[in-house]
């Protein structure tokens, strides 16, 4: 089964996510901070990993930097949830190695076809 | 100079000598008329008559001696008469010489007369003598040496008014030489003072006017060059810095550098101009190549080694000691008050410079802060936003299971007020930050054409599902400056309208092309229209036309306020004719720029008439386009 990490804040959002997610047919892991996402990225070894971009601590865009920094966890695929639809903020993720984004508030469906998109992509 | 110099005092030493001068000479030359008058005067009624006197008596003796003689040689009586005459006559010019003679000359006439007298006794014995006897020639004889005597004491009184007379012409002649002399004199001295005071004054008055006159000029030139360098510069500093510092969303350092860009510039104000200008571009510098030009300009610009002290005297001290100053004080008093005035007024101006740069500091912070303020909101309000969707439409989708009739009304409900919020939240968002003028820096040249295909690409979609039909006829390329994110937004706004507004089977026709030296973009529907009398307030916010509201098309009522506003910051206008349930169609002017192609026939890159939405999408639609798109906007009116 696909492992995806979901890391956000927001309780309602992080269950909502993992929620449809895990209808989707994924196992997912869900922490609430950026530290707790490097940790469990190192140690669970996820496929796919959707971080949201403000959370306290490490943000969303220095944890998918510090993943892409470490060979073990480069290879990890990254979608960034983002509040902000500056051209800046979007940016700002892909120059951190994130491989899509998607801003809030966004539909869950279309949260899971981005991933099933990316996913199928990073198979082929 | 000293203290109690003065252009006053000055001149009025110098016309008081000059004064003096021309009364001394007028003095000396009426002095010398009087004198040279009274001489005139001692020699016409004193001199000349005593003379015309002596001579008289003179010929009245001469005259009876020659007709007595005459007498006694022949014994003529006829000769008797010119004697008897004479003797007649002697009293009176023998009385007109001694009065004449009174105090000059007394005792030189009373002799004369005393010889003529004695003269007469023995001429008239000798006349009462027979002529030619021995008796008269005895008188003859004795009378001779006292007619000598007379001749003798006349030619002396003669001579001696003679002299006097020469004396008297003699001084008028020394007084005329020592005038000349003096009033050459006077007259040299004064036109020596005169000149004298001319350089003076010139030295004095026009040398520190001449240098006050500078002084200002320079300063003059310090304050345009400080007006027009610093102040847009130091504006576009600024709205880089807003941006950079609003515009990151990891933007931690941008933004507390905006942040203290204009505290910085406040506290700088009172030291010298550029180090604060420099300071806070600097410190607004989010773009580094932008802040370090201006560092540099400020750096070598003309104002600093010379005027910088003084033209920019931002320091309310920095006005002492400067070069005008030092003029100032070697100039009479009214200069220096001058001086101190001008100094003054340029000390106000640096003033309300220095103020309207605090002012406008401290807008800028306001408008970031009210930005910030905005962004975070939008934010903050975008979280629960997202929850209350997302599980909408987990419900909607029967993941927890399923819903009956009711529930999925009321759910639909939901989930169109959670849309209706989430397009508030962005256009207040956009508005504030159109508003807020930080786009205005993004305008470059693009072409009018590709954003309007752009567009009708984007609303494409919704207009095949709602059966709308899209023309198009764009001529291009029309070239135009602006922000390309911006009017995509405006043609995003214009085209959703047109489309949301218009019912199935009407169309929509999209035109743009140049008219003269105006880009021009004109969107005709064959919608709802606005009724009338809404039409004034059409750009309003949070307008929304009555006929929209009761037939329930969804909006904010901020869309074409937001067009309104990215037009007005493009110089551009928009103008909207509307007949309720006949159609809309809504004009965009915006200026060309200026690098515009000569002309864009209907043949060149121009896209068909009536060009069909599948035309249209052959162009492609950005990502961005697509962002923007992606985003429902509201229709204000038909």
């Amino acid at each position: 089964m696909t492992v995806v990490l979901v890391a956000d804040d927001d309780a309602d959002i992080r269950d909502l996510v993992a929620f449809k997610l895990e209808q989707a047919g994924f196992e997912v892991i869900a922490v609430e901070d950026g530290q707790s996402a490097v940790e469990q990225a190192r140690g669970r070894q996820p496929t796919l990993a959707v971080l949201d971009v403000s959370m306290p601590g490490l943000s969303g865009i220095e944890v998918c930097r510090m993943l892409r920094a470490d060979p073990a966890t480069a290879g990890i695929l990254i979608i960034m949830l983002t509040a902000r639809v500056q051209e800046q903020d979007v940016e700002g993720g892909f120059s951190a190695g994130a491989d899509d984004y998607v801003t809030k508030p966004f539909s869950p469906r279309e949260l899971v076809s981005r991933i099933q998109a990316l996913l199928s992509r990073a198979r082929a | 100079m000293r203290r109690e110099s003065s252009v006053g005092r000055l001149l009025t030493r110098a016309f008081a000598g000059l004064v003096v001068l021309v009364a001394g000479c007028g003095a000396v030359e009426l002095g010398a008329v009087l004198v040279e008058h009274h001489a005139e005067r001692e020699l016409a009624t004193e001199v000349q008559p005593l003379q015309r006197a002596n001579a008289d008596l003179r010929v009245v003796l001469t005259d009876a001696q020659a007709g007595l003689r005459g007498y006694t040689l022949t014994g003529d009586e006829r000769m008797l008469d010119t004697y008897d005459v004479a003797r007649s006559e002697y009293g009176l010019v023998g009385d007109e010489l001694i009065r004449l003679g009174a105090g000059r000359a007394t005792a030189a006439a009373a002799g004369q007369i005393d010889r003529a007298d004695s003269w007469w006794v023995i001429a008239d014995q000798q006349r009462r003598a027979a002529p030619g006897s021995d008796e008269a020639i005895a008188y003859a004889a004795q009378s001779e040496p006292l007619f000598h005597a007379f001749v003798a004491a006349n030619d002396e009184l003669r001579n001696a008014a003679d002299e006097q007379a020469g004396e008297l012409l003699d001084r008028a002649d020394a007084l005329r030489w020592v005038t000349i002399g003096l009033v050459a004199a006077l007259s040299l001295g004064a036109a020596a003072v005169a000149i004298i005071t001319a350089v003076r004054t010139r030295r004095r008055i026009v040398g520190p006017l001449t240098a006050i006159v500078a002084e200002a000029e320079r300063k003059a030139a310090a304050e345009r060059g400080s007006g027009t360098d610093a102040g847009p510069d130091a504006t576009t500093a600024g709205g880089f810095g807003s941006w950079s510092g609003t515009g990151r969303g990891a933007g931690a350092e941008p933004e507390e550098g905006t942040r203290q860009g204009p505290t910085e510039g406040g506290t700088a104000g009172p030291g010298p101009a550029e180090s604060g200008t420099a300071g806070q571009s600097l410190a607004k510098g989010g773009t580094a190549g932008q802040g370090l030009a201006k560092g540099g300009t400020a750096g070598q610009g003309p104002a600093e080694s010379e005027t910088a002290g003084q033209g920019l005297a931002k320091g309310g001290t920095a006005s002492q000691g400067s070069a005008e100053s030092e003029a100032a004080r070697q100039g009479p008093a009214e200069i220096r008050a001058i001086a101190e005035a001008l100094d003054a007024a340029a000390e106000r101006t640096a003033e309300v410079r220095r103020h309207e740069e605090l002012v406008s500091a401290r807008l800028h912070e306001i408008d970031t802060v009210k930005t910030d303020f905005m962004s975070t909101v939008s934010h903050e309000l975008r979280t629960p936003l997202t929850s209350i969707s997302g599980y909408v439409e987990l419900m909607r989708d029967a993941e927890p299971g399923q819903l009956t009739a009711a529930q999925e009304r009321m759910l639909d409900v939901i989930a169109r007020n959670a849309r209706r919020l989430r397009d508030l939240i962005e256009d207040i968002l956009t508005l504030s930050q159109i508003e807020s003028g930080d786009f205005r820096t993004m305008r470059g040249p693009l072409d009018l054409a590709e954003v309007v295909l752009r567009g009708v690409a984007a609303v494409e979609p919704a207009a095949a599902k709602a059966l709308v039909g899209l023309h198009v006829d764009v001529r291009g390329p029309v070239t135009v400056r602006g922000d390309s994110g911006q009017l995509d937004r405006v043609l995003d706004n214009l085209l959703s309208n047109a489309v949301k507004f218009t019912p199935a089977e009407g169309s929509v026709t999209v035109s743009a092309g140049q008219r003269g030296d105006q880009a021009v973009l004109v969107i005709a529907d064959t919608g709802m229209g606005i009724p009338e009398p809404e039409q004034e307030t059409l750009f309003g916010r949070f307008f929304r036309a009555s006929n929209a509201i009761r037939q329930a098309v969804p909006g904010t009522g901020l869309g074409l306020a937001i067009v309104h506003t990215i037009l007005a910051n493009h110089d551009g206008s928009i103008e909207v004719r509307s007949t309720e349930n006949i159609g809309t169609t809504v004009t965009v002017t915006l200026p060309m720029a200026d690098l515009v192609p000569t002309s864009s026939g209907p043949g060149g890159t121009a896209r068909p008439a009536n060009a069909d939405a599948t035309g249209a999408r052959a162009v492609g639609s950005s990502g961005r386009g697509r962002r923007w798109a992606g985003r429902g906007t509201t229709r204000d009116g038909g």
